[in-house]
């Protein structure tokens, strides 16, 4: 059964945003393996994921993007999602900073 | 940050003879080594935190390319190589593509802001097309040097 709906509902479900500002943490910044847990996070969601930094807006999906961002410790990065799993996009990204990129066991010495 | 800063022009390899991911980094060390670059003494130190590094995730970051690195107390300034595979190694690469084109760093443990920037200038070249492929095609050191060079004075850029 084919169910039309309405155009201002389609309208509505395509412009779902979400946005938050966190800040780097982590004494590297945003180095590869950051960045590689962005971009592999990032891929898990059906809504199109962007950071925005010093003046660019990257998409999160793409590791040499986010590198091109430079983001050190300190700096302050948007994460804004648009799509069906906006929200829930938007707090894995956010939860990944706040937890510093974390490592299983070591520490973050040797990059 | 340009190349010219941190590139070690006499250890650039054109020609990688590494098959494994384990003899790629070997070889650009040993690159490094025999251009002056390292102390022998820190030969297997640094292979050896190179390895480890890759084991916590693979620096193939896609389009054939990789930056395996590491930190290393004994190296009071930051010093990179390149090398170009003809035949593509194997490098878990977080694409599953082979890797044809390595960028190798290795860094004083104090400054990962300069790690970030080279990181950040080896990003840039490679967000255009061009560079990448002309690197691909490097057969000679001079070549490789001529696209550094090229890449510093922005002739990649769109």
């Amino acid at each position: 059964m084919l169910i039309i709906l309405p155009c201002e509902f389609i309208v509505k479900q395509n412009t779902q945003k979400s946005m938050e500002t966190v800040v780097v943490t982590n004494e590297n910044g945003l180095h590869i393996r950051p960045v590689a847990m962005i971009s592999q996070c990032a891929a898990k969601f059906q809504s199109k994921i962007e950071l925005e930094a010093n003046g660019q807006t990257v998409d999160a999906r793409s590791i040499i993007s986010i590198l091109l961002l430079a983001a050190t410790k300190g700096t302050s990065v948007k994460i804004i999602a648009e799509g069906p799993d906006h929200q829930e996009a938007v707090n894995a990204i956010a939860e990944l900073f706040r937890d510093g990129f974390p490592l299983d066991g070591s520490a973050d010495t040797l990059v | 940050m340009k190349f010219a800063d941190f590139m070690c022009n006499e250890s650039l390899n054109a020609n990688l003879q590494a098959k494994t991911k384990e003899d790629t980094i070997r070889e650009m060390v040993k690159s490094l080594l025999d251009a002056g670059q390292i102390a022998e003494e820190d030969y297997d130190g640094i292979v050896r935190h190179v390895l480890k590094r890759e084991e916590l995730g693979s620096t193939g970051i896609g389009r054939c390319v990789a930056v395996p690195h590491t930190k290393f107390s004994n190296v009071k300034k930051m010093v990179g190589t390149v090398a170009i595979s003809q035949e593509g190694v194997d490098f878990d690469s977080l694409d599953g593509q082979p890797v044809r084109v390595l960028f190798m760093l290795i860094s004083p443990p104090d400054q990962p802001q300069d790690h970030l920037l080279a990181l950040e200038h080896i990003a840039k070249q490679l967000r255009e097309d061009t560079f990448r492929r002309f690197m691909v095609q490097a057969k000679k050191r001079e070549d490789i040097v001529e696209l550094l060079s090229e890449a510093d004075a922005n002739n990649f850029a769109v």
